[in-house]
């Protein structure tokens, strides 16, 4: 039965490298994205910026 | 319940709810997943025919669960998308979808790796495994075709209606182990005369059924607000090339 633990090893790592990379990237980019939003100046000419 | 949708229609509201409520929610979710894998792999009992293999059920079936439970809230979404043009159920489904996605993907490769010393073989098109299958390809074509659209109110229609028509795939998906003769087990929690698995089995698949549900919670929330700035900086842009 223990050589079978490897199977679960895998499937546990997988799902947790999916969550972990997903969770990651999202706040991640949520903080680059309230960044711009607090350093957009409307009055400046920083369009192609 | 109709006031709290129309209080969150407006996009800075929605910002400053989700703003408080996404942390605690954040920690919620590490909470139930820490107790969960605690259980699930330290804490509960091998299965007397499939041995240690029986832990991938708990992370297997929650997202499983999950990729129904988000395919459901996006039809829901999508019904007051296309009915009462609810901008923010736009913006929900959009960021509903790749969440979605990746439970389907996890379902999926989990399931193959429980497979292949189940049943011997990695892969079997069988009514559970396709549907599921197709799920997920709804799920990349929902994600393809919102983005697809420069008009973004455009995008979120076609999205809606993709979805109202994926809909029909999840009774399939519940049922098809009932209707055909499948390798895939039949429903032994969600089932109509109770469940058939041991109380020392079902603590683990609960708790991280909780977990990734606030998962899918938390990260909805985030990728909502990411979404609001990005529309938000849209507007910014359109705005300064005016006094420009």
């Amino acid at each position: 039965m223990y050589q079978h633990l490897i199977f679960v090893y895998s499937a546990y790592c997988f799902t947790f490298c999916v969550l972990l990379v997903f969770g990651l990237n999202s706040i991640l980019v949520f903080i680059k994205a309230n960044k711009n939003i607090d350093n957009f100046d409307v009055e400046s000419d920083n369009i192609n910026t | 319940m109709n006031n709290i949708f129309n209080f969150l229609a407006n996009p800075s509201r929605f910002r400053i709810f989700a703003k408080n409520i996404y942390p605690f929610s954040l920690i919620i979710m590490l909470i139930f997943i820490f107790i969960g894998l605690w259980f699930g792999l330290f804490n509960s009992p091998p299965d007397y025919q499939q041995g240690e293999t029986v832990r991938i059920m708990y992370v297997h079936v929650p997202a499983a669960w999950m990729a129904m439970i988000v395919y459901f809230s996006m039809t829901v979404m999508s019904i007051f998308s296309l009915v009462w043009r609810h901008p923010l159920a736009d913006i929900l489904a959009k960021c509903s979808a790749p969440i979605g996605a990746m439970f389907t993907l996890i379902a999926l490769v989990t399931g193959s790796i429980w497979g292949k010393p189940t049943w011997g073989t990695w892969w079997v098109w069988d009514a559970r495994l396709t549907s599921v299958f197709i799920l997920f390809l709804i799920y990349m074509g929902h994600i393809v075709l919102v983005r697809a659209f420069e008009d973004e109110y455009k995008g979120a229609r076609a999205g809606a209606i993709l979805t109202l028509f994926g809909a029909f795939n999840l009774p399939i998906i519940k049922f098809s182990v009932d209707w055909w003769n499948t390798l895939h087990q039949p429903a032994s929690v969600i089932k109509l005369n109770g469940p058939s698995i041991h109380n020392d089995m079902m603590v683990p698949l609960i708790l991280m059924a909780f977990g990734f549900l606030f998962f899918y919670f938390s990260f909805l929330l985030i990728n909502a607000q990411t979404e609001l700035n990005h529309r938000k900086l849209k507007k910014l842009f359109i705005k300064q090339l005016n006094l420009n």
